[in-house]
């Protein structure tokens, strides 16, 4: 099964490239993902001294579409626990992926949604084909409930406090020029060619590269630089301005945020997945994602 | 003027190793509060509009232990607006001098029913983390010969002919006494498990203390204030005390006070006010004062404080059913024990900050609760509470059974 679920080519440098095909039309975190991943990342951690680095892409025309709604739908009281532990686990592969000691390169062939970009974010560098369909973000607002693969964390370390927000919050998705701009990728480049070639020279160029928040930095809300203090303080009124009544999942989102910054990251990561749960058991939840199937006629698409 | 003052209920979170990666370093120091001001209110069916006060002790008020959080927590849970807050700061002190307060004021009238107690997350403002003049402001320090708590500790070790051998015996002790109090439940009516916005657990019990801990493992440890001896505080020592020669750092971090996280709150008042509210008194807060000595030694207080807390009560020490004196570290119990001479196993019968740990703010708290809950489990009359503080000060409080 897993054979079919994705490609693994190294080439001659030592990169590998890891193309994601995964049962069905678009790529999501199902079970069948949850079986494959750590699987492949055996497989990475085995090989790690003969790589220089790896690419993350897809073989479908979209990257990846996000989560499992389906179990979210399905979620209910009594399940805390499952929920809680399935998820630490989905994040477990991703902070795995991350803290492989190689630099890790998002190949972003097509539309990059929810999960799938959240996969993004453990790579180190996003690069995305500038093609007119894809769209990039989390919409885990719409939903009622949040991005839980380390989503919340990572975009407010990438972006910064306020401009992270802006994302989570609104839950809105960008095209790739867009998402340039703001900085929810790194590189747009004009041909799947130029896709791979910049993944492999970014690799090359960028030896021993760690994320933002695995090297050493201050913690301690009374450690923060004025400049975070201001975003944090400004983040409340600008909720309530924007929203009038910010949902519950927006001011969970809001609060996650602005402690990620001071706070150890795996640790920060296990808030953001404890209140994945508290949301995605909210009847606002349920309503939102069944009306999304209801609605749907392919459900498992999330663009 | 005077009113009596009645205890009537206790509760405290459970004990979180105070770093990143401690049980409770996940939860906001705020959070620490609201999870018992929750508490307080549903198991007693709380009007909270009959609260005139929250008085909670924080050593490091700051960042997120800012801006007084005890009128913040009370708002952020829900509480009647017309519930004030107030923080306060003596130290290691801090959670009793925050219950002798809230009784002097129900004592004095100025308000009927109070929540006092303390809270500190030690993992997300650590200890030192507010600075401030006696180690950091180099006068100061050298006028006043400051040193650190722990030095102080190997002092009064060494002027007491307190070997590795004791410090290392009392401190297993210690654990020994608090996992067999676990286990039999005697913390279940003060423990408030702390939980996530889902409901999950996040920590359910003491995480310091070592169920299997063995002498040779206490023995192995290696001694934790050497090194800071070593950079010239043992000379600071010894410019106050000329005759000691070698200060013998007998203490590790296997029989001090293990840094941890919790919150720990009493609700206290007058009679009326208890009544009104639908209240059972369960003890009554009877005296609490504070002494000062020499502040090189510093840790040395207990013992005279508790003299003079007897003294004002007219009691003698035979006179008091069970101590709790806080185990900043095993000298200073030993030499509590050891100058009071009362027995040993009438003090810390549940264990200590040894085994369980000493979240600053709240610890002065802790052992009025775990007080009140042993006198009122063996049916006793009388307990005392007292801690050392750093600038040389103790505490020391009175309770017995309503």
């Amino acid at each position: 099964m897993t054979a079919s679920c994705y490609s693994l080519v190294v080439d001659e440098t030592g990169i590998a490239t890891v193309g994601f095909d995964l049962p069905g039309k678009v790529n999501i975190m199902d079970d069948t993902f949850m079986q494959v991943m750590p699987r492949l990342i055996d497989r990475l951690e085995g090989m790690r001294e003969h790589l220089r680095g790896v690419i993350l892409t897809s073989r479908k025309s979209t990257f990846f579409a996000g989560g499992d709604l389906a179990l979210m739908r399905r979620a209910e009281r009594g399940q805390e626990q499952f929920l809680f532990t399935h998820f630490q686990r989905l994040k477990s592969f991703l902070r795995r992926l991350e803290k492989l000691d190689r630099p890790l390169v998002a190949a972003i062939n097509g539309t990059a949604l929810g999960g799938g970009y959240e996969l993004c974010l453990a790579c180190h560098r996003r690069i995305a084909l500038a093609n007119p369909k894809t769209r990039i973000g989390l919409p885990e607002v719409n939903f009622g409930i949040l991005p839980a693969a380390g989503g919340v964390i990572r975009l407010t370390a990438i972006l910064g406090l306020l401009p992270a927000l802006d994302f989570l919050v609104t839950g809105r998705a960008v095209d790739v020029a867009a998402a340039y701009v703001s900085g929810l990728i790194d590189e747009a480049v004009e041909t799947e060619a130029m896709l791979m070639e910049r993944a492999k020279a970014w690799i090359l160029e960028n030896a021993g590269t760690r994320q933002v928040w695995d090297r050493p930095r201050e913690l301690g809300a009374h450690r923060l630089s004025a400049e975070n203090r201001g975003a944090i303080f400004q983040v409340a009124p600008w909720l309530r301005k924007s929203f009038r009544q910010p949902s519950q999942a927006a001011v969970r989102i809001a609060d996650i945020a602005a402690q990620s910054i001071f706070l150890d990251f795996d640790i920060a990561s296990r808030i953001e997945t404890r209140g994945f749960v508290e949301l995605v058991l909210t009847q606002e939840a349920n309503k939102r994602i069944s009306a999304f199937f209801e609605t749907n006629t392919r459900p498992q698409r999330l663009d | 003027m005077s009113n009596e003052v009645f205890l009537f209920d206790a509760v405290r979170t459970p004990r979180g190793r105070g770093r990143p990666g401690g049980g409770l370093y996940e939860t906001k120091p705020i959070d620490l509060v609201t999870t018992l001001l929750r508490e307080l209110e549903h198991r007693n069916g709380l009007d909270t509009e009959r609260v005139d006060d929250i008085i909670l002790g924080v050593v490091n008020p700051i960042g997120e232990q800012g801006s007084v959080l005890p009128k913040i927590a009370a708002l952020s849970c829900g509480w009647s607006e017309r519930v004030c807050g107030v923080q306060l700061n003596r130290f290691c002190a801090s959670g009793l001098e925050a219950i002798n307060t809230a009784a002097a004021k129900v004592a004095f009238g100025q308000s009927e029913l109070i929540v006092a107690g303390g809270v500190e997350s030690m993992s997300r403002v650590p200890m030192g983390s507010d600075g401030g003049p006696w180690a950091e402001d180099v006068a100061t320090s050298i006028a006043t010969k400051f040193v650190p708590q722990g030095i102080s500790a190997d002092l009064i070790a060494t002027l007491d002919g307190v070997d590795r051998a004791a410090v290392d015996g009392f401190a297993l002790n210690s654990h020994r006494k608090a996992s067999a109090a676990t286990r039999a439940g005697h913390f279940a009516r003060s423990m408030v498990p702390v939980s996530d916005t889902s409901g999950l657990p996040i920590l359910d019990r003491d995480e310091l203390i070592r169920h299997e801990a063995t002498g040779s493992a206490l023995a192995q440890l290696k001694p934790a204030f050497d090194g800071m001896g070593a950079i010239g505080f043992d000379a600071v020592v010894q410019a106050r005390y000329p005759e000691v020669n070698v200060i013998s750092h007998v203490h590790t971090a296997g029989n001090s006070s293990g840094i941890a996280d919790g919150a720990a709150l009493v609700l206290l008042g007058t009679a009326e006010a208890g009544r009104a509210a639908g209240l059972t008194p369960r003890a009554k807060i009877s005296r609490g004062t504070v002494t000062s000595g020499d502040p090189t030694m510093m840790l040395a207080e207990p013992a005279p404080v508790t003299r003079k807390l007897l003294k004002q009560a007219r009691l003698r020490a035979e006179d008091v059913d069970l101590f709790e004196v806080n185990e900043a570290f095993a000298s200073v119990v030993l030499r509590c024990i050891s100058e009071l001479r009362v027995d040993p196993d009438l003090v810390n019968v549940n264990g200590g900050a040894i085994a369980m740990g000493h979240p600053l703010g709240a610890t002065g708290a802790v052992l009025i609760g775990t007080l009140v809950d042993e006198l009122e489990r063996r049916d006793l009359k009388r307990g005392l509470a007292t801690l050392c503080a750093a600038g040389g000060m103790g505490i020391a409080t009175l309770v017995e059974r309503a």
